[in-house]
Parts: C-alpha cells; sequence; structure tokens
C-alpha cells in the first residue's frame, strides 16, 4: 500500500513578485556554467530601454572622479552601510531583482541621471526656488536625516567611498544615507523599471 | 510608572532578505545526504574554480568528517551571530574552498532565540544570519549552507536569507516525508523571502540497480512538485564503503577516487612480492560516485545560473 503524500507544486512554486588529486579531470567541464559574481552574463543584460534617462546638466563636481563600476573595483572593495526608508527599500530590492542589478550599481546609475542641481534643489531648496529675482529667501528645508530606515550594504571601494563622501558636502546632504535615499528616488520617479530580456 | 509600558508592541521589522547566491541543504528529516552532498557539491565547484563557502549551521559539525578538518566547538559561529562581529572562516580547506565550521554551541541558538522573542526590538535568527553573511556573501561565487533536520529555527532562518534550496532525500517514505515537512518550512518562509526558490530535488543513496525503485520514488517526488522545481536527473548511487572510507580519511569522492586507485597499486605491489597488504580501504573504486558528484554539481549550476537573483 503507498501513502498518498500531499501536493507541493503550489508551495514551491515562484512567486509572481518574484588540491586536485593527480590524473583526474574532475569539475573542469563545470567552468563558466554559473557567471563570476558581479559579471553579468550575455543573458542577463539589460536592453536599452527607449526612454532617456535624465542627463547631468552639469559638470561632475570631482574632476576625474566620477563613480566607479563596482566590477571594475575588484579590490579594496568594502561594505559601507546607509539606511533606507522601509518604502524605498522595497521598490529597490524589487528594481534590483527585476534588473538583475546591484544596489551599488543601481545607485550608480543613479547618480548617472541626476545633476547636482537637481539633487540640491530637492535635498536643501534656496532662496532662488522662488523663483522671483530679490523675492524674500524661502526658509532652508532640508531633508529629514533622521528618518528610522532598514540598513542595506553598499560594496564600495575606496574611490567610490569617497566620491560620496564629497557629494554629500556638494549638494549639502546632512547625511550619506539621506543623499543615497534621494539619489534613490529621484531615480525611480524618473526611470521606469527596464526589463530584462530572458 | 511610565506609560511606555502599555504601549502596543510594534511589529518587528526584519533586515533579513535573499542573498544572491546562498543556497540551503535542507530536508526535514536526518540521514538523508545533507551533509556529504553539501560537501562534495562544494567541493567539486571549488575544483571547477569557483570559490565556495560552505556554512556548517549543524550543531553535530559532521561537516568535518566530510571535509577532514578538525573538530570545532561552534562557539565563534555562535559569538559572531549574536554580535554580528566577522564570522570565523576556516580559509583553504581546499582550493578555493572555505568554511564557516558548526559545533555543538549552536544547540544554544533555539534558546537564545526564545528569550529574545520577548523583546519588542528584537530581531530573529534570519535577521543574525544576514547581518553576519552580507559583508562577505560577495567575496564567493556559492555559498551553501548545511542545515539540521529538526531545528525549525535554523532552517528557517536560513531559508530567510538563501536564494535557492536543494532538498536531498532517500527513498524510503520517511525521507519523502521529510520533503513534504520542507513544504511546511518553505511556506512559512515565504512572506519573508518571496525569491526563495526550490532549485531541486537531489535523489541520495538510491542502489544503482534498483531501477524499478527510483523511478517510483522520482514519480511520486514528480507528482509532489509539479512544475515548481525539477527532481535533479543525477541522482548519488548508494555506496556505502566509499562513503565509509571518505569520512574516515576525510576525503570526497573525487579524492578518493585518486587514492583508491593509488592504494590498488600498491595492494597489487605487495600481493606479487608474497607479502600481505595492509588492511586498507574498504572501496576499490570511487570514480562512479566522483562522477555522478560532477554531474549533479553540473545540474545544480546551471539550475541556480535560472534562477532569478543568482546573478
Amino acid at each position: 500500500m503507498s501513502i498518498k503524500h500531499e501536493d507541493l507544486s503550489s508551495v514551491f512554486a515562484p512567486t509572481a513578485t518574484k588540491g586536485e588529486p593527480e590524473g583526474t579531470q574532475r569539475g573542469k567541464k563545470l567552468a563558466g556554467l554559473l557567471p563570476p559574481r558581479g559579471v553579468k552574463s550575455p543573458a542577463h543584460q539589460v536592453p536599452e530601454t527607449t526612454s532617456q534617462p535624465l542627463q547631468p546638466t552639469q559638470p561632475p563636481v570631482i574632476e576625474g572622479k566620477g563613480p566607479v563600476s563596482s566590477e571594475a573595483a575588484v579590490s579594496g572593495i568594502k561594505s559601507k552601510g546607509v539606511y533606507l526608508p522601509h518604502d524605498l527599500l522595497k521598490v529597490l530590492k524589487a528594481r534590483t531583482r527585476g534588473e538583475m542589478s546591484t544596489y551599488t550599481d543601481m545607485l550608480i546609475d543613479a547618480f548617472d541621471a541626476i545633476s547636482d542641481k537637481e539633487l540640491i534643489e530637492k535635498i536643501s531648496p534656496q532662496a532662488s526656488s522662488t523663483g522671483l529675482a530679490g523675492g524674500m529667501p524661502r526658509r532652508r528645508r532640508t531633508t529629514d536625516s533622521a528618518k528610522s530606515g532598514t540598513q542595506i550594504q553598499l560594496r564600495l571601494d575606496k574611490a567610490q567611498d569617497d566620491w560620496l563622501t564629497a557629494k554629500e558636502k556638494t549638494v549639502g546632504a546632512p547625511s550619506r544615507s539621506a543623499l543615497v535615499t534621494m539619489a534613490y528616488e529621484m531615480y525611480f520617479e524618473a526611470t521606469p523599471p527596464k526589463r530584462r530580456n530572458h | 510608572m511610565t506609560s511606555s509600558f502599555f504601549k502596543p508592541m510594534e511589529e518587528t521589522q526584519h533586515v533579513s532578505q535573499a542573498l544572491d547566491r546562498v543556497v540551503a541543504m535542507a530536508n526535514g528529516k536526518g540521514g538523508v545526504g545533507k551533509t556529504t552532498a553539501t560537501a562534495n557539491i562544494a567541493g567539486t565547484a571549488a575544483l571547477a574554480g569557483y570559490r565556495v563557502l560552505v556554512i556548517d549551521l549543524d550543531h553535530q559539525g559532521d561537516m568535518k568528517s566530510d571535509l577532514g578538518y578538525d573538530k570545532q566547538t561552534g562557539e565563534e559561529l555562535l559569538a559572531a551571530l549574536i554580535t554580528g562581529a566577522t564570522p570565523p572562516i576556516l580559509k583553504d580547506v581546499r582550493k578555493n574552498l572555505d568554511v564557516i565550521a558548526g559545533g555543538p554551541a549552536l544547540e544554544d541558538i533555539a534558546a537564545i532565540m526564545a528569550v529574545r522573542a520577548g523583546r519588542d526590538d528584537s530581531s530573529d535568527f534570519g535577521d543574525m544570519l544576514y547581518k553576519m553573511l552580507a559583508p562577505i556573501v560577495d567575496d564567493y561565487d556559492l555559498i551553501l549552507m548545511d542545515t539540521p533536520p529538526g531545528d525549525k529555527v535554523i532552517v528557517e532562518g536560513a531559508l530567510c536569507v538563501s536564494t535557492a534550496v536543494i532538498i536531498p532525500t532517500k527513498s524510503d517514505d520517511g525521507s519523502v516525508n521529510g520533503v513534504e515537512r520542507m513544504g511546511r518550512r518553505f511556506q512559512a518562509v515565504r512572506p519573508r523571502n518571496p525569491v526563495l526558490q526550490v532549485a531541486g530535488v537531489l535523489l541520495f543513496a538510491v542502489g544503482s540497480r534498483s531501477l524499478r525503485l527510483e523511478r517510483s520514488v522520482r514519480e511520486k517526488l514528480e507528482g509532489m512538485l509539479g512544475e515548481a522545481a525539477p527532481v535533479f536527473v543525477t541522482r548519488i548511487r548508494n555506496l556505502e564503503s566509499a562513503a565509509a572510507d571518505a569520512r574516515d580519511r576525510g576525503l570526497l569522492f573525487y579524492e578518493l577516487e585518486g587514492a583508491a586507485k593509488g592504494e590498488k597499486a600498491v595492494t597489487l605491489a605487495a600481493l606479487k612480492a608474497g607479502e600481505k597488504p595492509a588492511r586498507g580501504m574498504f572501496t576499490s573504486n570511487a570514480s562512479a560516485v566522483a562522477a555522478e558528484f560532477e554531474e549533479l554539481t553540473g545540474e545544480i549550476l546551471t539550475r541556480l545560473s535560472e534562477i532569478k537573483g543568482v546573478q
């Protein structure tokens, strides 16, 4: 008599959200089956979207020190924690998974798409934002740096870390978390999710 | 008296999430080959050049026998989990293969979690594991976690941070029932980790001549899994003598393959010289099981490359 087992197909279904011994050659044929970490296989390349991302309207503040691709920076990489609001983190997780990207690479994409002027406008609006020459300066409203959030780890090399520190000062961000939060938010508002051709 | 005592307890916000290329090996039943499969899949992948980390979350710490390192207490791992400190990594246990070793101290995890559960800022084992692993995960192409069968806290915590789970099973009904229990664990974790997928079910220790039995179990498992996940085509044969030799010597099967060949030559030379050969290994040939682990590892790597989140 055979025992009737449970049907697990619905339980396990993917969710919509989404020193070598001599003479042996074992393992040789397995090379390349799993792409090296951080290097996207051709099947995972993100196709170009038809919508154009926002182009920076100002030259980079730190000459010759743009964000470095995390793929290129293979040595000296350290985890740097930043805090993101819970809702933003949910969007970030969905975008990175959908686009087969990483938090760090998506941050690089974000800074590529946003100008310093736009960041300054959002983070520390100044008198000029009244639009009236000679008008009464508005009270400076800074981005709240004390919002509760969840920590994520950005994998940054020294050049990337220094670049972010300099960017904080340039745009007047009260903290690195505030800067990264604003960059992600502006990027997600301006850029629709890329679809993977997979 | 402060009124804060009477504030409703806020729902704990968990920090854990699926970490890319982290794969749990789990079954609700013990003795189905989880540890041996973990060690040999990891070893074969490392041999192919992938940087592999094995994490032994089992308080029995039997991974030491499969990989041949000294017995560990698990105390350093427990401390790293609790404090978020850098985990104790045994480097280069094999070329490209590092290990975070388990041990008896891990038995305390369930009790620690029970105490912490009463605090409104408490994080669970999944969060602790996530905090420990997140800083090192990018150092490896593949991370395999061996889990204990009966420890709900550890198994569900491991599933919280995994992209995929591999479920080894033997052919008996008790082991297949263990696959069912995994279904319940999977369901419990899914809201926390919607990315988690079953990479596949592995048939372990099935006799090479038990073709009808293998076919029957395979059909049973495929019926249970439906389209959700495959039963891996490669099954690992039952070879007690090779398994005993491997654990006795701390060798992986592909290493045992070479060692058995060497020993065979020594035995023949002794016999030719009219001498009594020394008591050697129980197995004379581990090539078949070594080849099966190579095929299986290939299947697993291919399957993982298809799973979302394994970049």
